[in-house]
């Protein structure tokens, strides 16, 4: 479960890269070292982006919530729900574990 | 989240490998400017890339394609036979071409080619009908050789394509050459513009002006829905202002679509024809290149694109020739220089 008030900020993985086609409305992100490659919607694009610009995970939220106009309690939800499936895939991190891979490399 | 699908244009993945820059012959139109092949991959970093490909391929979920080219191919059999035999095995490698100019096809070569499963078809190329248009281009004696290489491979039963550079040279010889070529019975021909790049800056006065190209991909269209040997291959870029409803006729740029062109050094290319390195075969991975080349994103937002490229109601079919605009104007997302749309027209 996700756990904004804790002091692990999240970031990109270290093999992520993301790529936009606005004119088409297309987003991805891109695992360079693995191959796999994610097709995004436009929201999930946008969380990514801002983690890219390592912004606190709360400014991100209620960035979110302001953004896309939405309840803060559907917000709220929708926003760790993505979080928490970006988690599961390896396209974000925390940042120490990123850190332990980036190391490792 | 899904896969995309979307980016890939198609279920295949075309590389085009000139394992060598050597080349017997020194054709005027080549954009090839050394032949020195400097650096040239060994058999071993050879099958390494070919495994990085099959790895590729897999994780993408895509046919491969391969045309196995130089230079002159046949300049390196002793690496080029062994890299063959290894293709031949790769799971998803769907079948592969080889690019040749014809001259050290012998019996012998035949033989060896005939133990290839995947080997789709041969491709030669032929500048005119006749030894004096062909080997003012493609060197003396050229014409002969290609033919009687063709002949080989047809009483062996291989599918033979041609290809032909028009350029202002050559450009009457298009009807003769495909009435030889049925003779021949071979089975393809394609018709390649001529872009004025390496060898071929010394002859680019013969550049085909817009007017020209829309007469001869007209007479091409033209003649191909009446003729069945050889095919005649339609799928290039600005056929599609012929008949853009018509699904045989005209293809996009294969840049940043479903294509990269591996040199013999390793270096990659968008297209061949597009000679700016955006990675090396040996030390990157494919999936870096693909996912985050700037010049292949330069290209897909085709929003970049300028002149009458820009805009254009054709680019889902089309996106004109990238290295024709890079070869003429030095900027790969200039407009097409031989796209005749909105153009003056003579019938």
């Amino acid at each position: 479960m996700l756990e904004m008030g804790k002091n692990k900020p999240l970031e990109l993985g270290a093999s992520i890269f993301l790529q936009e086609i606005k004119e088409l409305e297309k987003y991805w992100a891109f695992n360079i070292e693995t191959g796999e490659h994610y097709s995004l919607n436009r929201t999930s694009y946008w969380i990514l982006a801002q983690i890219g610009e390592s912004k606190p995970l709360h400014d991100i939220s209620q960035d979110f919530i302001d953004t896309f106009d939405v309840e803060e309690e559907v917000g709220v939800n929708d926003f760790n729900n993505i979080i928490n499936n970006f988690l599961d895939e390896g396209i974000i991190e925390r940042r120490e574990e990123n850190e332990e891979r980036k190391s490792k490399i | 989240m899904n896969y995309f699908e979307d980016l890939n244009i198609n279920e295949e993945f075309y590389f085009q490998w000139h394992i060598t820059g050597k080349c017997n012959l020194r054709c005027s139109h080549c954009y090839h400017e050394s032949y020195s092949s400097d650096n040239e991959l060994g058999i071993y970093d050879l099958l390494h890339v070919a495994d990085k490909m099959e790895e590729t391929l897999g994780k993408w979920g895509k046919k491969g394609t391969l045309s196995i080219t130089g230079g002159e191919p046949f300049v390196v059999s002793d690496k080029m036979l062994p890299l063959l035999k290894h293709i031949d095995a790769l799971k998803h490698v769907h079948h592969f071409d080889i690019l040749t100019n014809g001259c050290y096809i012998t019996e012998d070569v035949v033989d060896h080619l005939k133990k290839f499963n995947k080997i789709r078809r041969i491709q030669l190329s032929l500048e005119g009908s006749s030894p004096e248009i062909n080997d003012a281009i493609r060197g003396s004696g050229s014409f002969d050789k290609t033919i009687n290489a063709i002949r080989l491979l047809k009483e062996n039963d291989f599918q033979v394509a041609v290809m032909m550079t028009i350029s202002n040279f050559n450009v009457s010889e298009i009807e003769p050459l495909i009435d030889l070529l049925a003779e021949e019975r071979v089975d393809t021909f394609a018709a390649e513009r001529f872009i004025p790049e390496g060898r071929g800056l010394e002859m680019q006065q013969y550049l085909l002006d817009k007017d020209q190209l829309r007469q001869v991909f007209s007479g091409l269209y033209e003649r191909a829905l009446g003729q069945e040997k050889p095919r005649i291959l339609l799928y290039r870029p600005l056929f599609a202002l012929l008949d853009d409803k018509d699904p045989t006729v005209g293809a996009m740029c294969s840049v940043g679509t479903n294509a990269l062109t591996i040199m013999h050094d390793g270096t990659i290319y968008p297209c061949r024809r597009l000679p700016i390195p955006i990675g090396n075969a040996l030390t990157d991975s494919f999936y870096e290149i693909w996912y985050t080349s700037e010049l292949l994103w330069n290209i897909r937002k085709t929003g970049n694109l300028k002149g009458k490229c820009s805009g254009c109601d054709l680019i889902p079919v089309c996106r004109g020739c990238r290295a024709m605009a890079y070869a003429v104007s030095g900027d790969y997302l200039a407009e097409d220089p031989q796209c005749w749309k909105w153009g003056k027209i003579n019938h």
